[in-house]
């Protein structure tokens, strides 16, 4: 394997800080802005792959449209200062003892040599890999079946969002103000004053 | 083959006929405006009849099964790669979900309707999740592998937040949701990291690669793989609740509406179990004496934290919760066993154990409502136990503390004895089919030199009677508080008979043995492949090849 990437070790540093950023920061919107960011990054990184279209649709539907829906519940719950506590005690000394087992496994198999290539593959791309015909071609024949699951499971969160949106709603919780969200009211947090 | 024609895709799709079901059920309810509870019923129960048919047509498959492949133009040096394989082990498992399944709908419906819930959504869900499951329970590929898993996850985080304004149920649907991406997550990197090694996701493929001298595997690539095979090992370990991914396990089974965590306990534990031995003897049978000892260490762990935990328990279904993290261990141990017979004893004792566990949560289920003013209680082992106070759970309250079950012998002697049985099965005394099954599984350790494995099995059976049999002393020797009975409809006295009589014909005919045994000829690597073994993809035909039949007895 040759050596890596100047390009994307800038850009694979630069997302590992902003996904961390997004996890430190106490405040959601910045929060929220990290995690933009870490997506516009990751995009990136599919485009050094030689996948075009996997970076359009990730910025299309992450840095897109999740980033709304994102955005829109920040909206609507308020502007909160996270909480950073640690249900487990030592939890984040845990968390850096983990990590630091998982790069000393990392390093010892770098010791022990990289795999090649995958079977097949060769370093050099052929020029219409990961291009949209090279994807629906990809998608519409040889993994039919699995993207034809994809699609059940897409139909099972649609018909559960509505069964578990759509509750009946009881007399006893339905109190004056905004009908439509009555009977959840308790249970949306208020801002903060 | 790549089949052509529907009823070629029926036969090595089984899990086609409980969608159209699922579809039928949906727009049923769509068109008619009004739920007809027997139409739905009926239409379930054919998809799920039909799909059991088919699923019996492959149960003797010995040659691999019908399987979908990834289409002719295959890139990978013209092999091509199965995607879900229809052999005799996703048979078994299948028809164990089936019939999870249709225990579910008969169970369930009674709950669903007394408590003024949407039966049709509630069935529809059912079928889907039951079709993950059989599509897991088939998948011959790890991305097949992951859907499955996502497929039947996401209908049960929907059923587990089935009662409307429940807010134990919506902790737990919850709680199942966040870690169950978690685990999702797992298992896609642990999925990246295979493909990585081998360039392969195929179960067989990566199988071939990484074993044997013609794989031609460097220690690099081993190493990246078994990497791999641990991240996969969290990912459906999560799915199967082995200690210590089981943390979700018991807020969760006893948040859920009751038949539905009967159908968790059951038929989860059924399609992530076949999956689990496909990914290890299939894809990481050569690598056995790397990773054996780690998973013989799962195995005790799960088994003594899982019967440790479950004798503290008040609550019933959070004991049976323990239980089944307990039972899964059993389990467990078989696979470390597979070399001498304990896929057979797995599966049978899946089996056994699936039987036991819908009966004693569908009697829970039918008792449900009879629980009175203990609300508190039930909210005391839930985290956020101040705010469920606020706010009563809607509707009837589950039955689940011990002292529900008090003087059922006499107020309801026939799910009394039921239930009993279910628990005697769960511990295996010998007139039950779980005594068959947990004497397969001790057999199968003891012949695979794994003796001290069986006896922390047997040890923990011992410590586990005493939980089970506390069920039962509360049933016949306690006085009834009251004198509520449960109405019992048709379809779940039907499903609880069949239960009970499952659990009897198991242990007294032979043949589901001999069923079992020819489902351990799944396509396996053996430990110690020998270098001669045809490779079975590096035809051109892969149908006409029959695939080679592991060293089962």
């Amino acid at each position: 394997m040759s050596g890596l990437d100047p390009a994307f070790l800038i850009v694979g540093a630069l997302a590992i800080v902003t996904a961390v950023g997004m996890i430190l920061a106490k405040n959601v919107v910045h929060s929220a802005l990290f995690m933009v960011a870490h997506f516009g990054l990751t995009a990136v990184l599919y485009l050094l792959l030689s996948a075009p279209f996997l970076a359009a649709a990730q910025l299309i539907v992450y840095a897109g449209a999740i980033m709304v829906l994102v955005l829109f519940v920040v909206m609507l719950l308020g502007r909160q200062e996270a909480l950073l506590d640690e249900p487990i005690v030592g939890q984040r000394w845990l968390a850096l003892a983990a990590l630091g087992v998982l790069g000393a496994a990392l390093v010892r198999v770098a010791a022990l040599g990289v795999p090649a290539a995958p079977e097949g593959g060769t370093a050099v791309v052929p020029p219409a890999f990961g291009s949209p015909a090279a994807m629906g071609d990809a998608l519409y024949t040889q993994w039919v079946l699995p993207f034809e699951v994809v699609s059940l499971v897409l139909l099972v969160a649609m018909i559960g969002a509505v069964v578990i949106a759509h509750f009946q709603r009881r007399p006893r919780n339905e109190k004056a103000g905004n009908p439509a969200i009555a009977a959840d009211a308790t249970e949306i947090p208020s801002p903060r004053a | 083959m790549t089949p052509a024609s529907l009823p070629e895709l029926l036969v090595a799709l089984p899990a086609l006929a409980v969608v159209m079901a699922a579809l039928l059920v949906v727009l049923v309810e769509a068109l008619w405006r009004r739920t007809i509870a027997r139409l739905i019923d009926g239409i379930a129960l054919a998809g799920l009849g039909g799909a059991a048919f088919l699923e019996a047509l492959s149960l003797r498959a010995g040659d691999g099964g019908p399987a979908i492949y990834r289409g002719a133009a295959a890139a990978s040096g013209g092999a091509a790669a199965a995607l879900v394989r229809q052999d005799a082990l996703a048979a078994f498992g299948g028809l164990l979900i089936l019939v999870a399944a249709a225990f579910t709908v008969l169970v369930g419906g009674a709950y669903v309707a007394r408590r003024g819930l949407r039966q049709a959504e509630y069935t529809a869900v059912v079928l889907f999740a039951a079709a993950g499951m059989l599509l897991l329970g088939a998948a011959a590929d790890l991305i097949m592998i992951f859907l499955g898993v996502e497929a039947f996850s996401i209908a049960l985080y929907v059923l587990c937040a089935f009662r409307s304004g429940d807010r134990a149920g919506y902790e737990a649907a919850l709680k199942y949701f966040v870690l169950g991406s978690l685990a999702a997550g797992f298992l896609l990197y642990g999925t990246a990291l295979v493909y990585g090694a081998t360039g392969s996701t195929e179960l067989a493929r990566v199988g071939q690669i990484l074993s044997g001298p013609d794989g031609g595997a460097t220690a690099g690539q081993q190493t990246v793989g078994l990497a791999g095979l641990t991240l996969l090992l969290v990912g459906l370990g999560f799915k199967m609740a082995l200690v210590p991914f089981h943390h979700w396990a018991p807020d969760v089974y006893q948040g859920a509406p009751t038949p539905i965590t009967g159908f968790m306990a059951a038929a989860t534990k059924t399609a992530a179990t076949v999956a689990l031995i496909r990914v290890l003897w299939t894809a990481f049978g050569g690598l056995s004496a790397t990773w054996l000892p780690a998973v013989a260490a799962l195995a005790v762990v799960t088994m003594v934290v899982g019967n440790l935990a479950a004798i503290v328990q008040a609550d019933l279904k959070r004991m049976l919760a323990y239980s089944a993290i307990a039972q899964a261990g059993y389990v467990l141990v078989a696979l470390v066993a597979a070399a001498t017979g304990g896929v057979a004893a797995a599966l049978y004792y899946l089996l056994a154990y699936g039987l036991a566990k819908l009966g004693a949560f569908g009697v829970l289920a039918l008792l449900d409502g009879q629980g009175g003013g203990r609300a508190a209680d039930a909210a005391a082992n839930v985290a956020d136990a101040g705010a469920a106070g606020e706010r009563p759970a809607a509707g009837p309250r589950d039955a689940t503390s011990l002292a529900d079950l008090a003087g059922l012998g006499r107020t309801q002697p026939w799910l009394a004895a039921t239930m009993t049985i279910c628990l005697m099965s769960l511990v295996g005394l010998p007139p039950m089919a779980g005594f068959l099954g947990k004497w397969m599984i001790f057999q199968s350790a003891v012949d695979g030199g794994w003796m001290w494995l069986a006896i922390v099995l047997v040890l923990n059976t011992a410590l586990s009677a005493f939980y089970y049999l506390r069920p039962i002393g509360w049933m016949y020797m306690v006085e009834p508080k009251g004198d509520a009975v449960p109405e019992v409809g048709s379809g779940a006295s039907f499903a609880l008979t069949v239960a009970v009589l499952g659990l009897v014909a198991a242990l007294v005919s032979g043949g589901i043995v001999r069923v079992a045994r020819a489902a351990d000829a799944f396509d396996r690597r053996p430990p110690d492949a020998p270098a001669g073994l045809p490779p079975e993809l590096g035809t051109a035909t892969p149908a006409a090849t029959a695939t080679p039949a592991g060293t089962a007895p």
